[in-house]
């Protein structure tokens, strides 16, 4: 059931065994796993069915560092969380993303894929996807299609799915009302966890509305599902009885903040006539398409994080195609040479392979139009402590303290997908499939204009079985705390290249399971 | 006196074809020459490889390099077997793929010996 908490009385008390904080992907995707059972669970969402912008505003907070998404614009607070703006990409994390690398500090989680697959298959259920491989390895497309013809040794297509997208709330809303044993609690916002004298248990939560209503929330067992920047916040705030915060005796609460980004990194220059082209199967917009990502011998080999390469069709505009033609015949003129050499290698390449010639470009006499392929590369963000997220002064209306992101580009490594371009060109030369054109400068990389960010808060909450390098342990439960639980892609140890909603999701059900088996 | 082998070859070459200008098909910058249809992009790259590695404007030293990695292919470019010359260079090409031997010419990642074929191209 429902319950708009403006409409209660002032200071009620709201009991349950199992309070779930959020009601985004994993807050929801926990309260169906519980329902039905024979216990009470309240589930408390600060937002209504709408996005509201006084709600919204609550998510306020400032950047320190590199330029970031706004961080009210990078998520949202209503029913359903971000899943009600979210693209439906997924693809499950890899079986390496689990290990723990030499190349990589800070990487390795407390468990590997296998534990994770059964919970995997459900999520794909959640967000209404087709089922995928487990382990996510080569994929040859569709009946028909054919991927890049690389050494499966090296670079292999793998797959990548497309939810419609599923917004959790719609979708799930009448799930969530119909559960007998579930009630969520709209428009009510967390203010604090209490803890006892010790700060090892968790014993309720301050609650309030923006119209100032007070309440409070008991319950046996306390999940935070509030997303990767505001579960650490929470955990911040809540500092009466641990004054560097709950679960924070290690100063990790905050740190290792990771998001993804994806970058036009380079251009595929293919030969062969476009039809030929396997290209459809890495059509980003079908349910199913591929990704070019290396083996785990191949990262290991080269020592390189993960990575998942986007391929696009590229096709130079006919205006653009009309405008260098007028810049190369001005130049020569000018007796000088045009700076673009693409279309000289296309030529030049082109003419030394019997493959191409003979395309139908020779037969029709015509000019050969160039057909490069843009790739864009999503390379895993090293796990970096001093990427961070921290309270600071600025109150919101809710007299609570605001956030900052301090966050860096520099830990995504630049070098590192150089070297990835390096090892598909060598490829694609090999098989005689085509030519690569890195876009990124050997001496002083910087980092392209055209950049998007995946809005992606993963690793605040880290996971890991020593207290003294996570939050959380293998279970998800914050260490030093008896009955407190974190849900979602702040306990992500590492980012993987992969968007995280399938993982959380999985995590969020794999949690519901062993809170039943607490709760007896 | 001591003759090189590079030496020999090239002095061999141009007795035979007359090198610098000649338009016999045994001349091997005639020959590379065959194997590319624009003459614009031979000499962009060109420009771009030579501006890298300086030494290699020589002709006699980027033949040197090109016999260094495949003397078939080096032999084959004093001879008028185009199809021969063509299915030499793209084993070798291939070959540079595999075994890292690459140059960056503008971000693009070539073999080094489609540059060098197309940088002797560009001496005609």
């Amino acid at each position: 059931m429902f319950v708009d908490a403006r409409n209660l009385p002032d200071g009620q008390s709201l009991d349950a065994e199992i309070c779930i904080l959020g009601a985004g992907a994993a807050g929801i995707s926990m309260a169906l796993a519980l329902r039905d059972q024979g216990f009470r669970v309240i589930v408390i969402e600060s937002g209504g069915f709408e996005q509201e912008e006084s709600t919204q505003a609550l998510y306020e907070g400032v950047i320190e560092g590199h330029a970031y998404n706004a961080l009210d614009e990078t998520r949202l607070r209503y029913f359903g969380g971000s899943t009600n703006h979210w693209a439906g990409h997924c693809r499950p994390l890899d079986t390496i993303d689990f290990k723990a690398r030499p190349w990589m500090p800070n990487s390795g989680w407390p468990f590997q894929l296998p534990e994770l697959v059964p919970y995997y298959r459900k999520a794909e259920a959640l967000c209404e996807l087709e089922p995928f491989p487990y382990p996510n390895g080569v994929w040859d497309g569709e009946p028909g299609q054919r991927p890049f013809p690389f050494d499966p040794n090296t670079v292999i297509t793998s797959r990548y799915g497309n939810s419609r997208p599923t917004r959790f709330g719609s979708r799930y809303r009448a799930d969530m009302a119909d559960a007998a044993n579930v009630a969520c609690y709209l428009h009510l916002n967390v203010i604090e966890l209490e803890t006892d004298h010790a700060g090892r248990s968790v014993t309720g939560v301050r609650l309030a509305t923006l119209e100032g209503k007070s309440f409070h929330a008991s319950a046996k067992v306390f999940v935070l599902a509030l997303g990767g920047i505001e579960n650490a916040r929470l955990l911040l705030l809540s500092n009466t009885v641990q004054r560097a915060g709950l679960g924070n005796q290690n100063d990790l609460v905050g740190r290792y903040f990771m998001d993804h980004v994806i970058a036009r990194s380079g251009k595929l220059l293919p030969f062969g006539p476009p039809r030929r082209l396997p290209l459809d199967l890495y059509n980003v917009g079908r349910p199913k398409h591929g990704v070019l990502v290396l083996t785990e011998d191949a990262m290991r080999a080269h020592e390189l994080p993960n990575a998942t390469v986007f391929v696009r069709r590229v096709a130079v505009p006919t205006a653009e195609a009309v405008r260098s033609l007028k810049t190369i015949l001005r130049m020569f003129s000018d007796r000088e040479w045009p700076d673009d050499l693409d279309e000289h290698v296309a030529n030049v390449v082109w003419d030394i392979d019997d493959v191409v010639r003979a395309t139908y470009w020779r037969l029709t006499g015509q000019p050969r139009p160039l057909k490069n392929i843009g790739l864009d590369t999503r390379l895993e963000t090293l796990p970096d402590p001093e990427n961070r997220i921290v309270l600071t002064d600025r109150k919101d209306r809710l007299g609570q303290n605001q956030v900052q992101l301090r966050w860096s580009l520099d830990s995504i490594k630049l070098a590192d997908i150089r070297k990835l371009h390096q090892i598909i060109g060598l490829e694609a030369g090999k098989t005689g499939f085509g030519r690569i054109q890195i876009e990124l400068d050997a001496e002083a990389p910087v980092w392209p204009e055209r950049r998007l960010y995946g809005n992606h808060h993963i690793g605040t909450t880290r996971m890991h079985a020593e207290p003294r390098q996570g939050v959380v342990d293998a279970q998800c439960r914050v260490h030093g705390l008896s009955n407190l639980f974190i849900a979602g892609s702040s306990v992500f140890p590492t980012s993987g290249a992969s968007n995280p909603t399938l993982t959380i999701v999985a995590l969020a059900l794999r949690l519901a399971e062993h809170i039943k088996s607490v709760i007896g | 006196m001591f003759v090189s082998r590079r030496r020999f070859l090239f002095c061999f070459i141009a007795a035979s074809v007359g090198f610098g200008g000649s338009s016999t098909t045994n001349n091997p910058v005639t020959s590379a020459r065959k194997l590319f249809s624009n003459d614009r992009s031979v000499r962009a790259i060109r420009e771009r490889y030579v501006r890298l590695y300086p030494a290699e404007a020589d002709p006699e030293i980027l033949l040197a390099g090109l016999e260094r990695s495949n003397v078939a292919l080096a032999t084959t470019l004093r001879s008028s077997d185009q199809r021969r010359l063509r299915s030499r260079a793209q084993v070798q090409i291939r070959r540079d793929f595999a075994t890292n031997d690459v140059v960056t010419l503008d971000g693009w990642l070539l073999s080094r010996t489609e540059v060098r074929l197309a940088t002797l191209a560009a001496m005609a």
